[in-house]
C-alpha cells in the first residue's frame, strides 16, 4: 500500500487528472435517421470549467444525455474516472435549462434540494439537512426553504436547481444551457453565483461542464471551450481561455482577449460571414 | 416534515427579495361576493312565485313558497332525512371505492405497457357501456338495495378516474423524469416520487368528473329499483301526487350536487395547490 501511494501523489501534482473522457462518440437514433454525433472526442480535467458551444440543433442535448448515462451511444464511449458510463453515475449531477419542469412544484425548496439525497442511505438525516442548508447558502437562498418553486422568480428557481445539484456533491457538474430561460440581468447574477460556488468548492466538485449557445457566457465562465460543428456534430475547435482570474462582468467582458476570442469563435462557427462579405466594412463599435 | 402545504400564504410581500409575489387565486372570494348571481337567482324565484300565484295554476307546478314549506315540514318528519342519509351513504361509498380502484389500476396500467395492452380491448369495450344498462343484471346478481346502488356508482365513476390516472402517469414531462433518473433514482422511485405526484392533477380532474357522474347514478338507480334514498322519495311523492314534496326532494338533490362540487373544487385547490403555477409557467 505505502509503495503505491508515492507515484499517485507525484502524478496528481503535475497535470490534473482527466475526470470525464468522451471518446469517438457516435449517435444515430434509428438506422434510417442521420447521424447526430459523429466521432466526438474531448476530455474534461479535474477542476476545469469546460464550455461546449455549438449551433442550435447540433446535438448538444443528445451529447449531454449520453454523458449523463440516460442515453446509449451508437458507438464510442463516455467514461468517468476511467469507468465507462452505462447508467447515471452517482458522481455526476445535472442542471437543466427548464427549471419549471425539472423542479417538483409539489415540494418545498428544501425538499426539492433534498430530493436527490433520498436514495442515499449512508447519510444520516442530520447530514442531509446540513448538506441542503449549505447548498442553499451557496446560491444565496437561505431563508427560502419553506417556499414552493411556484412562488419564486425564474432566476431563483434556477438557483434552487443549482443548489439541488450541489447538495448531491457531484465530482462533475453538468449544466444544460442553464441560464437560457432567464433575463439578461438575472443571467449575470447566476453566472457570478456559479463562479463563486466554484471558488468555494476548491478541490472537490469544482469541475463543471456547461453546454450553451451563448458565446459570451462561455468565454466569461470557462477555462476551455469546445466548439462543435454543424450536425452531425464533431469537435470543430478547442480553445483555452486565458483571461485573468478572478473574472468580473465589466473587466473580463471588455478585455481585448475576450473580444478576440469572441470574434474567433464567430468565425469558427461561420456566424459573421454574411455581414462581412456583404457590407465590406465590419460592423464594430 | 410539517412544511408542505400552506406556506405560500405567509410568504411576505417581498419585492426587495425578488420574489414574484403572486396573488392567491381569488376564485373563492368571487364566489362569496357574487351578489349579481344571487340577486338574479332570487329574482327568478320571485318571478316564478308571481307567475304561479297568478297565471299558472296547476297541481304540477306548485308555488316556490309551497315547496319551501313542504321542504321544512318534510325535513322535520324524517322521511326526507333518512332518504338523504341513504343516498349520501351510497354515494360516498361508491365514489370512494371507484376512486381507490381507479387510481390503483390506472397507476398500474400507466406503469406497465404490457398490462395496458392486455386490458385495452376489455376496457375499450366496457367503458362506453352505459352503466344504467347493467342495472337489471346487477339486480339479478346483487338484489335490490344499497349493494346494487353502490355497485352501479362504482362502475360508472370508475372509468374517468382510471383513464385520468393512466394519462396523468404517462404524460409526465420527460424533463421531470430525466432529472430524477440522473440523480440515480430507480424506475420504481421515479414512479412513486415523480409520476404519481405529477398525476395528482389528472387524478383530481377524474374524481371531479366522477363526483358528478356518481350523483346521477345514485338517483337513477334509486328511482329505477325503488330501493330507498332520495330517488325513491322523489318517485314516491310523484306517484302520490304530492308535487310540493317531490320538488322539495329534487331541490335537496340539487343542493347536494352543489355542495359536492364546491367541496371537490376546494379540496382540489388545497391538495394540488401548485397547479395554477404550472399553468402560469407553461403558458409563457
Amino acid at each position: 500500500m505505502t509503495t503505491s501511494l508515492e507515484p499517485t501523489q507525484v502524478e496528481e501534482r503535475v497535470p490534473p487528472r482527466t475526470i470525464l473522457d468522451v471518446s469517438e462518440l457516435r449517435k444515430r437514433y434509428a438506422p434510417d435517421r442521420p447521424l447526430v454525433c459523429d466521432g466526438l472526442t474531448f476530455q474534461v480535467r479535474e477542476g476545469e470549467f469546460v464550455a461546449i458551444i455549438g449551433p442550435s440543433g447540433c446535438g448538444k442535448s443528445t451529447l449531454l444525455r449520453m454523458m449523463s448515462g440516460i442515453l446509449k451511444p451508437t458507438s464510442g464511449s463516455v467514461s468517468l474516472h476511467g469507468r465507462t458510463i452505462t447508467k447515471p453515475p452517482p458522481e455526476m449531477a445535472l442542471v437543466f435549462q427548464d427549471y419549471t419542469r425539472s423542479l417538483y412544484p409539489w415540494l418545498t425548496v428544501e425538499r426539492n434540494v433534498r430530493f436527490p439525497l433520498a436514495r442515499d442511505k449512508s447519510l444520516s438525516k442530520a447530514e442531509k439537512a446540513e448538506r441542503v442548508a449549505r447548498a442553499l447558502d451557496n446560491v444565496g437562498l437561505t431563508g427560502f426553504e419553506s417556499y414552493h418553486p411556484g412562488a419564486l422568480s425564474g432566476g431563483m428557481q434556477q438557483r434552487v436547481s443549482i443548489a439541488r445539484a450541489l447538495a448531491f456533491q457531484p465530482q462533475i457538474l453538468l449544466l444544460d444551457e442553464p441560464f437560457a430561460s432567464v433575463d439578461a440581468l438575472t443571467k449575470e447574477g447566476l453566472e457570478d453565483t456559479l463562479l463563486d460556488v466554484r471558488d468555494r468548492m476548491q478541490g472537490a466538485g469544482n469541475t463543471m461542464l456547461m453546454v450553451t449557445h451563448d458565446i459570451d457566457e462561455a468565454i466569461y465562465l470557462a477555462d476551455r471551450i469546445v466548439v462543435l460543428s454543424k450536425p452531425p456534430c464533431m469537435v470543430a475547435e478547442e480553445l483555452v481561455i486565458d483571461l485573468p482570474q478572478p473574472r468580473n462582468q465589466i473587466e473580463t467582458r471588455s478585455h481585448p482577449e475576450f473580444l478576440r476570442i469572441r470574434a474567433h469563435i464567430h468565425d469558427v462557427m461561420g456566424l459573421t460571414d454574411q455581414r462581412r462579405g456583404a457590407g465590406g466594412s465590419p460592423a464594430t463599435h | 416534515m410539517s412544511a408542505t402545504t400552506a406556506e405560500r400564504v405567509d410568504a411576505p410581500g417581498a419585492d426587495e427579495t425578488g420574489i414574484a409575489a403572486r396573488p392567491r387565486p381569488t376564485r373563492r372570494w368571487r364566489s362569496a361576493v357574487n351578489l349579481r348571481g344571487l340577486v338574479f337567482a332570487i329574482g327568478l324565484v320571485l318571478l316564478l312565485e308571481l307567475l304561479t300565484a297568478t297565471v299558472v295554476s296547476s297541481v304540477y307546478v306548485p308555488r316556490p313558497s309551497e315547496i319551501g314549506e313542504a321542504l321544512v315540514s318534510e325535513l322535520q318528519r324524517g322521511d326526507l332525512m333518512s332518504g338523504i342519509g341513504i343516498t349520501l351513504g351510497a354515494y360516498l361509498q361508491g365514489l370512494a371505492i371507484a376512486a381507490v380502484a381507479g387510481v390503483v389500476l390506472g397507476a398500474a396500467l400507466g406503469a406497465s405497457e404490457l398490462a395496458y395492452q392486455t386490458f385495452r380491448i376489455l376496457i375499450e369495450f366496457l367503458r362506453p357501456l352505459p352503466s344504467v344498462a347493467l342495472i337489471p343484471f346487477s339486480i339479478l346478481l346483487l338484489g335490490v338495495g344499497t349493494t346494487t346502488t353502490v355497485a352501479m356508482i362504482v362502475f360508472a365513476s370508475f372509468w374517468p378516474i382510471l383513464f385520468n390516472t393512466y394519462y396523468g402517469v404517462r404524460a409526465v414531462n420527460p424533463v421531470a423524469i430525466e432529472s430524477a433518473r440522473i440523480f440515480g433514482l430507480s424506475r420504481r422511485q421515479v414512479f412513486f416520487r415523480v409520476q404519481i405526484p405529477s398525476a395528482a392533477v389528472n387524478i383530481a380532474a377524474g374524481i371531479r368528473i366522477s363526483s358528478a357522474i356518481a350523483l346521477i347514478l345514485v338517483i337513477t338507480v334509486e328511482i329505477l329499483t325503488r330501493s330507498g334514498g332520495l330517488g325513491y322519495y322523489i318517485v314516491r311523492m310523484q306517484v302520490a301526487i304530492r308535487t310540493e314534496d317531490m320538488y322539495a326532494g329534487i331541490f335537496v338533490v340539487g343542493v347536494i350536487g352543489y355542495i359536492v362540487a364546491l367541496a371537490v373544487a376546494g379540496l382540489e385547490r388545497r391538495v394540488i395547490f401548485w397547479n395554477s403555477d404550472i399553468r402560469e409557467g407553461g403558458d409563457r
